[in-house]
């Protein structure tokens, strides 16, 4: 089995590994694999294991690397992916009990995508239920237990790309491919110490993916750095006629590496100064310290703020009400009752009493929400903040039954949180690794921007990671491994 | 979707997120934030919109309660409280007549080659 050192490796480290020859795409795969049963499953990260599949996709592209018929960056690379995924064959459960034995005859087109690029799959990573969509309480809220986060087990990974996030962290393997409707990918990369990118809406193709709030919902990649994420996507962006909201070919796909797509230096960064009704200090300071850190890089660094207006409110309400009709059929059978989370078997009926004209009002808001925040980036190539407000939280036990009455005080809404704003607005975000707390934690900052940026964002994101090395720093896996490796 | 300790709704516990009073969102003046603070109950909702909020628990119960526990019930009532409160931001926001909504409609149906598994 290959050294812990070379399954930490990016993918571009790797992939100039395996066209020397100093390790075949199968030696590979077994060592992600191997990994992937010993420790996978001490952090429930995953639901299946692929290993048939992955041999036989590694063992074709050793013959063609030997034969110098070179796919692209992702060949022989093994990756996870998020169990909403259609892969033909295989479960597909979307986390949640109801689809525990749920097929599909055919791949998603992503899937196709990577097969074609030669991409090896390891195994389908874990998810909370139905990506939260009707609604979750905790990290328990998943078919295969809460999700542990390798930098502390008692801690969660977030959600609800919640196994992705672990895969990445712990070395299952380099890649996870996650999915984002409200944060689903930027959390999980924040809270687990990768970087996580979600592009803008309509770049990658969702066919054969489950759907929670179509106009909402992304897929994108979690690596261990930028410049990944970035061969990643070159591979995974493009037009998609079956998907309704998929770009136009020559907005859809993404060029990588392509400097002339890139904003010209200095870049123009917004720091966002209210987005976060409440911030963990230390989580602060590291942010703060990231925007210093590219300041001295030689970017142009102003405070930006996100106007007034009902974003994160807007955004809830999308989710909601398409939610309860991508899932109608689950929430009409009464078959949600067989959801893990108390909230989750009682939202979608809420959800249904919606009305169109309520949708409609909600849609005609984010427009102009919509035009507001692409006013900002007349000024800014980037807005930036912090990943998340906190650090990786403790796992809490799930409740056996519904909380007691609560009082119906209103409780405060951050109507401006930076998931909730660029996710109605279908931005593109990546969160990279910043430092860590008091505790051992990591922390994120992410950079955010304009609708169809996405090489915006990577360019920032890739500038913070040339100038800082918190991207390198790992886990101690031994304390779960069980083996003997090295603490770093 | 991640989700926040205190957020509503669909987003129940688990993350460590603020809480602040809802007062300090700013929204744009409109007919409905004109409701004197008075009549604001517990909920933060008016009477009017508390009307609401029975009446589509009531619906609620009328398609689903047969289903539903105690328990359950309340719980559903408080999320449409929850619902209703974001719904009276966005009624709220000011909209012109040609304030078009951000749904689409794409005119041209395109033909992919192999549609046999959709």
């Amino acid at each position: 089995m290959l050294d812990e050192d070379i399954l930490y490796l990016p993918i571009r480290e790797l992939q100039a590994h395996l066209r020397k020859h100093s390790f075949s795409a199968t030696e590979l795969a077994r060592s992600y694999l191997d990994r992937s049963r010993r420790i996978g499953s001490k952090l429930n990260a995953y639901v299946t294991i692929t290993e048939e599949l992955a041999l036989e996709q590694a063992r074709v592209a050793d013959r063609e690397i030997l034969a110098g018929h070179h796919r692209g960056p992702l060949h022989g690379i093994p990756y996870a992916l998020k169990d909403l995924v259609a892969v033909k064959g295989y479960r597909t459960t979307w986390g949640a009990r109801p689809y525990a034995d749920q097929k599909f005859e055919y791949n998603a087109t992503i899937v196709e995508k990577l097969n074609q690029a030669g991409a090896v799959l390891i195994g389908k990573a874990a998810m909370i239920e139905l990506a939260g969509g009707l609604g979750y309480s905790n990290g328990y809220a998943s078919l295969t237990g809460p999700c542990k986060n390798p930098w502390n087990t008692d801690c969660w990974t977030c959600g609800s790309s919640s196994g992705s996030g672990s895969v990445v962290a712990a070395a299952l393997a380099p890649w996870a491919l996650g999915s984002d409707t409200r944060g689903s990918i930027i959390c999980p990369a924040s809270w687990c110490g990768i970087t996580g990118m979600r592009p803008s809406f309509g770049r990658v193709s969702r066919y054969g993916a489950m759907a929670i709030a179509w106009s909402m919902d992304k897929l994108g990649p979690m690596a261990r750095t930028a410049d990944d994420c970035g061969l990643i996507l070159s591979v995974i962006a493009g037009h998609d006629p079956k998907d309704h909201d998929s770009l136009p070919s020559a907005e859809a796909q993404f060029r990588y590496p392509a400097p002339e797509l890139e904003p010209r230096m200095p870049l123009r960064v917004g720091r966002l100064t209210n987005v976060w009704n409440k911030i963990d200090p230390e989580v602060q300071k590291a942010a703060d310290e990231g925007v210093r850190v590219l300041e001295r890089a030689g970017t142009r660094v102003s405070d930006a703020q996100v106007p007034d207006g009902p974003f994160e409110q807007a955004a809830e309400l999308t989710i909601l009400i398409e939610a309860a009709s991508a899932f109608q059929k689950l929430i009409d059978s009464g078959e949600c009752a067989k959801l893990t989370d108390p909230l989750g078997q009682i939202n979608g009926y809420a959800s249904r009493a919606f009305s169109a004209s309520d949708y409609l009002l909600i849609q005609r808001v984010r427009t102009i929400l919509q035009r507001e925040i692409d006013n900002l980036f007349d000024s800014f190539d980037v807005l930036t903040t912090a990943g998340q407000p906190d650090v990786a939280q403790p796992l809490v036990q799930q409740p056996s039954k519904l909380p007691q009455s609560q009082s119906e005080q209103p409780e405060a809404i951050e109507t401006r949180a930076p998931d909730g704003v660029s996710s109605l607005c279908g931005l593109p975000a990546i969160a990279v690794p910043c430092g860590f707390c008091s505790k051992g934690l990591p922390i994120a900052i992410q950079f955010v921007g304009r609708a169809g940026n996405d090489h915006g964002v990577m360019a920032a994101a890739r500038l913070f990671q040339r100038q800082t090395d918190w991207h390198k720093k790992r886990p101690d896996m031994s304390r779960i491994a069980g083996q003997n490796t090295q603490v770093l | 979707m991640n989700l926040h300790k205190h957020a509503f709704s669909r987003r129940q516990l688990a993350k460590g997120a603020a809480v602040a009073a809802l007062t300090a969102i700013a929204q744009p003046p409109s007919a409905s934030t004109s409701v004197s603070a008075s009549t604001l109950d517990e909920s933060g909702l008016t009477s009017v919109q508390m009307q609401e909020v029975e009446a589509r628990f009531k619906e609620t119960l009328r398609c689903y309660g047969d289903r539903l526990s105690e328990d359950q019930r309340n719980r559903i009532r408080r999320v449409l409280v929850d619902n209703q409160r974001m719904l009276t931001a966005i009624r709220d926001f000011p909209l012109d007549n040609g304030d078009t909504p951000a749904t689409t409609l794409k005119l041209r149906i395109e033909n992919p080659s192999s549609t046999e598994h959709k």
